[in-house]
């Protein structure tokens, strides 16, 4: 079962996106968590097979990218409309993908399921 | 966020909208007063404050596009960029750019207003337009300038930096701040906690501009954090200073020698915005920290509308009345031998459940009752304000802002309050030369003090200003025909002229204190309340408005009384004493009748002549019930005391909706409605008649 890892601060937008992924064909483990920092405590204790990240700062999509453990696993930049700036930078450091808030769940759920297929 | 079908329903989404949004207003409103402070202070724009505005902006955006108000969403969209350009660095903060964001904000303030008012709304558009469209001008972007080259960083932590860092990074390297780049090592179980700790010790000597997880040569069960720091200490003062175990402390730039540069506070909170930040950090941090608090507070509070709370009251109110029913039924059982026992019982029985009612009361009062303070905050902005427009040196002075009252009275309040301290400002306090001349100190003063008085709330306001001119008072009501040129008016009266419709003192209308706007609004508005407004002025020293509340309008003691052949209900909390007298106590003179009371006069009222009333028959020896509104006391004469009696006061409909002098009705409970009699306009009328004879 693919497991997914979500960090977004804000609960609403959380919820979202994890029943947007819920809804992918066959069972997804999901953990929510909203900030970077607990997103480090998650890694080294289970393997993910996807991260779906705000971009609150670019801390994680640097370590996750720049870190031999975690380097292959695919990272997804949710950004809002006026921070393209900081969603380049986060391509530049290797992030695989990004989304705009507000995003369409299938195209979430495209952008998940190339990523997921791409990893196994 | 995104919920579809979402479509703007009924009246009820429509003022949740209106409540939440309010709220997000009310704390842009008082971030941007702090920030034009900031401003007028000369110092820095505190980022905490911008960054503030920004989420808040960006929440208004959220909030109105979930329920489709798309021009409120459409300009709180420009407002956030706006914001963002200036938290970035890319548009610097000036006076003219702050006007805008007043302007903006306080066109959201009409626009809430208009929520629910289609065409209303969409006639705003044009409004909405002017102001987007003017705002370019001033957002011109600032010198983008790449003062990066000269940093020793590696360029992987600089390809890690957000917009937002880079401007802060930016913004302390002009300022000639050391950077440096602090690097520690944590256990991956417990990081949070040490990483709280380092960030801590950091910004009590700079600020951090960001937090990076590092990975590296560490073991499995450890994980390094650099954090890239902006500093008025050297490394070798940072360093000792943290006193971290493991941290390396290297200079990425070294800033300016010599003097410190003014660096203004470091903001409380860090910025939250951009995570991985130590504001991020105190959310996960198991130790208390404010923000942390902050949170917790919210989720202990429920947002109720005051309608619900309304509708509560009045199922009290019911149960009250009920309550009184049952008394009257005990009543007869007791006196009836056979059934004395059990009357007995009852008593004990209905002693409890009153206990339990009162508590019931309370409770539900309690939960209507709010503090002063957000009005005395809105109050404190608008005197910043004006004392910016109106260049004059004003010190405002608050106290007892923790006072509570009912909601209602308190949002009813506002605009009255705001009127009075406006014109404290804008006619009473003299401009600074007036006022050096006059040997006075060059900043006026402006107080306001709140506190309980009873079942009232009294808030005074206070300048040191020049005081009501009172042959120029006298002049201008003789000249619109209220007082004859011969009248011989008190002091008192002469003062209770700026009472008077159409009476303004000073010959110019200004901006500031509105547009024929007078203190007979003032005083009709607390009226409304049941509330009196009082004033006493000293030529050259100031001026005292006294405003008068009652602290609810929901339950009230009242006192019963008889008239005739009917019955009226009287406020409690405005009676001061009650006497029975011998009618020939009462002295007509001039077509007043008066009662020597402790050797002062006692202006009376007879309610039966009040109303006109003819049946039934005048008691032989009358009551009298003093009654003291704020400064002002008057008799109201009546046949009978009756008792006492909690009382609901309904509105009326029908014939007697208007009757000046009645508030309204209330049931008490024997099926028979009761008038309650409107003391505030009994005691104008009163003293009005008084000073027409």
């Amino acid at each position: 079962m693919p497991r997914i890892l979500i960090v977004e601060d804000s609960p609403t937008m959380r919820s979202l996106l994890t029943s947007s992924l819920e809804e992918l064909e066959g069972a997804v483990k999901i953990v929510e968590v909203a900030s970077g920092f607990e997103a480090l405590r998650h890694l080294p204790r289970e393997r993910f097979d996807l991260i779906v990240t705000d971009i609150n700062g670019l801390g994680l999509v640097s370590f996750v990218k720049s870190n031999a453990a975690y380097r292959d696993i695919p990272l997804v930049i949710v950004s809002t409309e006026g921070s393209e700036r900081d969603r380049d930078k986060g391509i530049g450091l290797g992030a695989d993908a990004y989304l705009v808030k507000p995003f369409e769940p299938e195209a979430l759920r495209d952008i998940a399921r190339r990523l997921l297929e791409g990893a196994e | 966020m995104a919920k579809k079908g979402g479509r703007r329903g009924g009246n009820k989404a429509d003022r949740e909208f209106v409540s939440e949004a309010e709220e997000i207003l009310e704390t842009m409103r008082g971030r941007l007063a702090d920030l034009s402070d900031c401003l007028g202070a000369g110092a820095e724009a505190d980022p905490e404050l911008v960054n503030a505005l920004f989420r808040a902006a960006h929440s208004l955006k959220a909030l109105a596009g979930l329920f489709r108000f798309d021009p409120i969403s459409g300009l709180a969209h420009k407002l956030e960029d706006v914001l963002d350009g200036l938290r970035l660095g890319r548009v610097a903060l000036a006076a003219p750019l702050v006007g805008w964001l007043d302007e903006t904000i306080a066109l959201f303030g009409s626009l809430l207003g208009q929520v629910g008012d289609g065409a209303a709304l969409s006639e705003s558009a044009a409004r909405i337009e002017q102001l987007t469209a003017g705002v370019a001008e001033l957002t011109a972007p600032a010198q983008p300038q790449d003062e990066f080259a000269s940093l020793d960083l590696d360029a992987s932590v600089l390809r890690a930096l957000t917009e937002y860092e880079e401007h802060r990074l930016r913004e302390n390297i002009r300022r000639g701040r050391h950077i440096a780049l602090v690097d520690a090592p944590f256990e991956i179980k417990t990081f949070e906690e040490g990483l709280a700790e380092l960030s801590g010790a950091l910004r009590e000597s700079g600020e951090v501009l960001s937090t990076l997880p590092t990975p590296g040569d560490a073991l499995e069960s450890q994980i390094r954090f650099s954090l890239l720091v902006a500093t008025d200490l050297s490394p070798a003062e940072l360093t000792a200073r943290i006193e971290f175990p493991g941290a390396a402390v290297r200079t990425v730039r070294a800033g300016r020698a010599g003097p410190r540069p003014p660096a203004p506070a470091e903001p409380a909170a860090a910025p939250a915005a951009p995570a991985m930040t130590p504001a991020e950090l105190a959310a996960d941090a198991p130790a208390p920290i404010p923000e942390l608090e902050s949170l917790k507070s919210i989720s202990d509070t429920v947002r109720v509308d005051i309608r619900k709370l309304d509708d509560l009251m009045n199922l009290v109110g019911e149960l009250v009345i009920q309550r009184g029913a049952i008394g009257d039924l005990i009543a007869r059982l007791g006196g009836h031998s056979e059934t004395a026992k059990i009357a007995r019982d009852f008593t004990k029985m209905h002693k409890a459940l009153d206990r339990k009612l009162r508590e019931l009361q309370s409770a539900v009062l309690e939960v209507r009752m709010v503090p002063l303070r957000q009005v005395f905050e809105k109050v404190s902005r608008v005197v910043r304000r004006l004392r910016r427009e109106l260049g004059k040196q004003v010190e405002l002075e608050i106290r007892g802002a923790d006072t509570e009252l009912d909601k209602l009275i308190v949002e009813a309040l506002v605009d009255p309050l705001m009127h009075v301290v406006r014109n404290a400002l804008d006619h009473a306090i003299e401009p600074a030369d007036e006022r050096r001349a006059l040997l006075k100190q060059e900043t006026g003063r402006i107080s306001i003090d709140a506190f309980q008085r009873g079942r009232h709330v009294v808030i005074q306001v206070r300048d040191d200003g020049r005081g009501i001119d009172r042959a120029a008072l006298r002049g201008r009501a003789e000249q619109l025909g209220l007082v004859a040129p011969d009248a011989a008016l008190s002091e008192k009266e002469t003062l209770d002229l700026i009472f008077a419709p159409g009476i303004s003192t000073r010959e110019e209308v200004s901006e500031t204190s509105g547009r024929g706007v007078g203190m007979d609004i003032v005083r009709s508005n607390l009226a409304a309340l049941g509330g009196v407004v009082d004033v006493e002025s000293t030529p050259g020293r100031g001026t005292a408005i006294a405003m008068t509340l009652p602290i609810t309008l929901a339950i009230i003691q009242s006192l019963i009384v008889g008239v005739r052949d009917r019955r009226f209900a009287i406020p409690l909390n405005s009676v001061l004493e009650t006497l029975v007298i011998d009618p020939t106590a009462i002295q007509v003179s001039e077509g007043r009748s008066l009662l020597n009371l402790r050797g002062t006069p006692l202006l009376l009222r007879r309610i039966d002549e009040e109303f006109a009333l003819t049946g039934g028959a005048r008691a032989v020896r009358p009551c009298v019930i003093v009654i003291g509104i704020g400064e002002q006391r008057v008799g109201l004469v009546v046949d009978r005391l009756e008792g006492q009696q909690d009382t609901v006061i309904k509105p009326i409909q029908g014939p007697v909706q208007n009757l000046r002098g009645i508030s309204g009705a209330t049931d008490l409970g024997d099926q028979d409605p009761v008038l309650v009699l409107d003391l505030s306009a009994l005691v104008e009328d009163a003293l009005r008649r008084r000073e027409a004879a």
